[in-house]
């Protein structure tokens, strides 16, 4: 059990996007005998939240949603260890990357970081990430969501491949698959067979909530 | 339909300092559609980025084949970090087929060693001989046809320059605004003595492009901050028109763009209101735009049709009091049909005329 001014100082550190500082807080706390768990639901989840909501009223950019995702990320690796496997996947799990061609990086980045600053735990396969990457992840992870990415209209072809190597590989039932970028749209999901189209980050997230809901 | 009685040079001068050309002009801004052209000629994007006879048959038809009143070039964003020293891969798989330049090795990988580096010698470095040389060329055969020099946005060119690309600047920004800062510096005087050198070599303006400090990405303040001194400082020091692209939905960033940077021209995406923006600052900064490129559904992934009846459209809006110069919204890129392309210069000699 942690002190309450340790969890205070955890999520200040959370939300003003400070690494070290969030690490090293939640290695003190589990030290002092604090569960894994407890450190996530006393102070990391709530800084998350502050983070969200201060998004959500434009106090908050991309900018600085990024530090504070590392900030999280940073105490999450120093706890996770004490987690029961459902626990370690937060409020649902989500592989989120660029599809393999494109490098525009910048509308899965704003979408990772909503998703995980209201409690989704995402593993981040970057950017002109190879199809077969994608699928190996899917099958090590076993993530609820699959979020693919691409701004221009060639790459989109690198989602009708990933989508259709998840049938191949018998996961595509196992998993839910979210599309989005610039030239995407809900004809074009259609024709490929994923589960959502979105045209921003919030979309994105008011689906994600829908998915956890389910597997919950 | 009455026969041209202004060059196109003529013609974008006139709509730029809001004379009244014969008819609007149609600016382009060729990038990753140079692909047809690549394909076209059996070249691939390497070969044709490099050389400058391959190079410059590519960038002549912006103007032959595609009806624009300008060349643009570089058609890629990479030369300023290649100039400074990152290194490039083209990708020949995936997708579409070939792909133009990415950085995939940067020259600053350390904050420490930014000190090391210094301001290219356009004549020397990267490929920007290689630019310069397509800019005589071009002068040489089409001197009736307005070169657009392209520079990119500083913090643009930073992605390129320092590693990690743009999570990184925005982690840099919101974590040692200082250092950005002080890239920045560097990136925008390498950004100064390119343009500089494209224009002595013939180029009649500078274009420029925002297109990762984006509405969804930064807040006002944070544009003011990192984006708005840098092009100001670039607009004060070419002495040519300066030409500002803001990618995405320019709307909350149009004040600084216009009374802060005070480009000669501002072009925009389709997500910005023409009506809006034509209305505000429409007396005092040229606009080009907007007819929708961009986003799916948007006119130019339909029939040349849906481009024609957009773009007349934009025509009505834009082109009273001059000032107006019709243009795509985006960069052409190579999943766009290239007759929608052309079907700009069609709409502007039907209903573009003053």
């Amino acid at each position: 059990m942690a002190s309450e001014e340790t969890y205070q100082q955890l999520v200040d550190a959370v939300v003003e996007g400070n690494p070290a500082s969030a690490a090293s807080l939640a290695e003190g706390a589990l030290a002092g005998g604090a569960g894994a768990y407890e450190i996530i639901e006393k102070a990391l989840i709530p800084a998350m939240n502050i983070v969200s909501g201060m998004y959500d009223r434009k106090e908050y950019y991309l900018p600085q949603m990024l530090i504070s995702s590392d900030a999280f990320y940073a105490a999450f690796e120093k706890v996770k260890g004490g987690l029961t496997g459902e626990q370690a996947r937060g409020k649902g799990k989500v592989v989120i990357g660029v599809v393999e061609g494109d490098i525009h990086d910048i509308g899965k980045n704003l979408v990772k970081t909503v998703l995980e600053a209201n409690g989704f735990i995402c593993v981040d396969m970057g950017r002109d990430v190879p199809i077969e990457d994608y699928l190996d992840k899917v099958a090590e992870e076993s993530p609820d969501i699959l979020m693919l990415s691409t701004l221009m209209t060639p790459t989109m072809l690198s989602m009708k491949r990933t989508v259709d190597g998840l049938v191949e590989d018998g996961l595509r039932d196992k998993v839910k698959v979210g599309i989005g970028g610039g030239p995407i749209s809900e004809e074009f999901r259609k024709k490929i067979g994923a589960d959502f189209y979105g045209d921003n980050e919030k979309e994105a997230l008011a689906w994600a909530n829908v998915v956890a809901g389910e597997v919950a | 339909m009455s026969p041209a009685t202004m060059t196109p040079i003529e013609r974008v001068v006139a709509a730029l300092t809001f004379q009244t050309p014969d008819r609007v002009p149609v600016a382009l801004y060729f990038q990753s559609g140079v692909q047809h052209d690549l394909v076209d000629m059996d070249y691939t994007w390497e070969e044709g980025l490099n050389h400058p006879r391959k190079l410059f048959q590519v960038v002549e038809r912006q103007y032959t084949e595609y009806g624009a009143d300008n060349f643009f070039l570089p058609v890629d964003f990479r030369v300023e970090g290649e100039a400074l020293g990152s290194k490039v891969e083209y990708r020949l798989k995936t997708g579409g087929g070939m792909r133009m330049a990415w950085v995939t090795d940067w020259a600053l990988k350390d904050k420490k060693d930014l000190d090391k580096f210094d301001v290219p010698d356009p004549t020397k470095a990267g490929r920007m001989p290689v630019i310069l040389e397509v800019i005589r060329r071009l002068n040489t055969k089409y001197p009736d046809v307005p070169i657009v020099g392209f520079v990119n946005g500083p913090p643009d060119t930073m992605t390129d320059f320092y590693q990690g690309h743009f999570r990184q600047l925005f982690v840099e920004i919101a974590s040692d605004p200082k250092f950005v800062h002080a890239v920045l510096e560097l990136v925008t005087e390498s950004a100064i003595v390119f343009a500089k050198a494209m224009l002595e070599a013939g180029a009649v303006a500078i274009a420029t492009v925002e297109g990762g400090m984006i509405d969804e990405a930064v807040s006002p303040a944070q544009y003011a901050e990192f984006v708005v001194p840098y092009h100001r400082k670039i607009r004060d020091a070419i002495g040519a028109p300066y030409i500002y692209h803001q990618c995405e939905n320019a709307t909350p960033f149009m004040d600084m763009i216009v009374n802060d940077i005070q480009p000669a021209c501002v072009a925009f995406h389709d997500s910005v209101d023409l009506a809006w923006a034509k209305a505000k600052y429409g007396s005092k900064v040229a606009l080009a735009g907007n007819v929708g490129i961009s986003k799916a559904g948007a006119p130019f992934y339909g029939s040349r049709d849906d481009v024609l009846a957009a773009a007349k459209k934009c025509l009505e809006i834009g082109m009273p009091g001059s000032g107006f110069l019709l243009s795509a919204g985006c960069e052409v890129h190579h999943g766009i049909p290239m007759e929608n392309v052309s079907a700009l210069k069609e709409a502007a000699e039907k209903w573009g005329r003053y």
